[in-house]
């Protein structure tokens, strides 16, 4: 199958249940040096965060409606790098020279389909399990993430696939990539594909558990 | 009455996250009828403020302090009720909020734990709070705003809600803090002080108000 071929028939909606996630998403927490150091101390603190934990994985598996919805995009080089979508400009020589090579874009959204608020509401408005939750619901949505960067890559073996990172939430002003308006372009380009994420004008993602990423395809 | 056994016990117990522990010695210091404003003050906000600096210090790590500061919450919950009905003043009331467009709350939840564990009466407004609620928050008595932002995009409004209390005629003092702010944002800015994590949102609001740490 050719990259046009293979890019054409990935499927639009990717299958991941919140169990499947947390199966990943826990046990990493607990691999986390700051997770990890509390419960290397055992006694009651460690037991607190297993319990802590325990509830933000009931907290999620309740209110959780993970989502990972893949589109194609049309992209094609410009003098300045690849027109997207018709609307957003990246000036990369390197995915110019790529797409006039035949190689193919495509965006996923993902999102744990929950507000934060919903989340705090659950869990008795408690600080320290709302903060548990949302380490753990962060490791979720990177496991939402690594799922589906996993099925696009099971389903064209025969390409090479380069990640380009669009907007990662909780990583803090000095890493947010992209303005906020080429953010909303792309997302614009789901059109009624889109699981229910939307964008703040500054550039938030709400629901707040939600990442966009691009990927680049080419021949192997 | 509690001894002195006991109040070192209670501060332990906040320290190590002994929750159980703590609500256990403060439901006795309240039945036995103990100055439970002094037991706050003398026992357990130490204790909190040892939490913090050791968080401060690289040596705990979020979770720890967690743990702690839950089991202070613990004791808190007991004590309130009974200070209500007394002449207890807190140490000030402070309001926290997450600027307009930032809708991130994590940063700001653990500033609020440290301040209720400092001894502060706290006000959470939540995330994406608009100038006027942070005005309408100083009519309710708040002596301090704090402010959190998370990105670059939000950071700017920190700047309209200090020029908003500004022009409101607001006197309260105003703490920034959050990931992209730095001291000399703060100083442009002209809010009163800047706190670099949660203890030290805490030391930021004493500094703010006057209050030795």
């Amino acid at each position: 199958m050719t990259v046009p071929d293979a890019f054409r028939a990935l499927p639009r909606h990717l299958a991941v249940t919140t169990r499947e996630l947390l199966a990943v998403a826990r046990p990493r927490i607990a691999r986390q040096t700051q997770y990890a150091a509390l419960i290397a101390k055992g006694g009651r603190r460690a037991a607190a965060v297993d319990d802590w934990l325990d509830r933000a994985a009931d907290c999620m598996t309740a209110l959780a409606q993970p989502a990972a919805v893949r589109i194609p995009l049309t992209a094609r080089a410009t003098p300045g790098g690849v027109l997207i979508a018709e609307t957003v400009t990246i000036g990369d020589a390197g995915i110019a020279a790529d797409i006039l090579a035949g190689g193919r874009l495509t965006a996923c959204l993902m999102t744990l389909g929950y507000g934060q608020e919903a989340a705090f509401a659950r869990l008795g408005r408690d600080y320290a399990l709302h903060h548990v939750q949302t380490d753990l619901a962060r490791e979720a949505l990177f496991a939402l993430a690594r799922a589906a960067d996993r099925d696009q890559r099971a389903r064209l073996p025969g390409s090479r696939l380069r990640r380009i990172p669009v907007q990662a939430h909780g990583l803090c002003g000095q890493r947010h990539l992209w303005d906020p308006a080429q953010v909303q372009a792309l997302l614009s380009a789901f059109g009624t594909a889109n699981p229910g994420v939307r964008q703040t004008d500054s550039g938030f993602f709400d629901p707040l558990h939600a990442l966009l990423s691009l990927t680049l395809i080419r021949a192997a | 009455m509690l001894t002195e056994e006991d109040k070192d016990e209670l501060f332990d117990a906040i320290c190590e996250g002994d929750r159980e522990t703590v609500v256990a010695l403060v439901t006795r210091a309240r039945d036995e009828g103990e100055d439970l404003g002094a037991l706050l003050k003398d026992a357990m906000i130490p204790a909190m403020a040892q939490v913090g600096d050791l968080f401060s210090a690289g040596e705990i790590f979020v979770p720890e302090m967690l743990v702690s500061a839950r089991a202070m919450q613990g004791g808190i919950d007991i004590i309130e009720p009974v200070l209500a009905l007394s002449d207890h003043e807190p140490l000030a009331r402070v309001s926290i909020g997450s600027v307009k467009g930032d809708l991130h709350d994590i940063g700001k939840n653990l500033v609020v734990m440290m301040l209720k564990g400092a001894g502060f009466e706290v006000e959470d407004l939540g995330v994406d709070v608009s100038n006027d609620a942070f005005a309408e928050a100083c009519d309710r008595g708040a002596s301090v705003i704090c402010l959190s932002a998370l990105l670059t995009t939000t950071r700017p409004q920190m700047l309209h809600v200090v020029n908003h209390l500004k022009s409101k005629g607001k006197t309260a003092k105003v703490v920034i803090g959050g990931a992209v702010i730095t001291q000399d944002y703060a100083n442009a800015i002209g809010a009163d002080a800047f706190g670099e994590d949660a203890p030290g949102a805490v030391r930021a609001v004493k500094r703010a108000l006057g209050l030795g740490n």
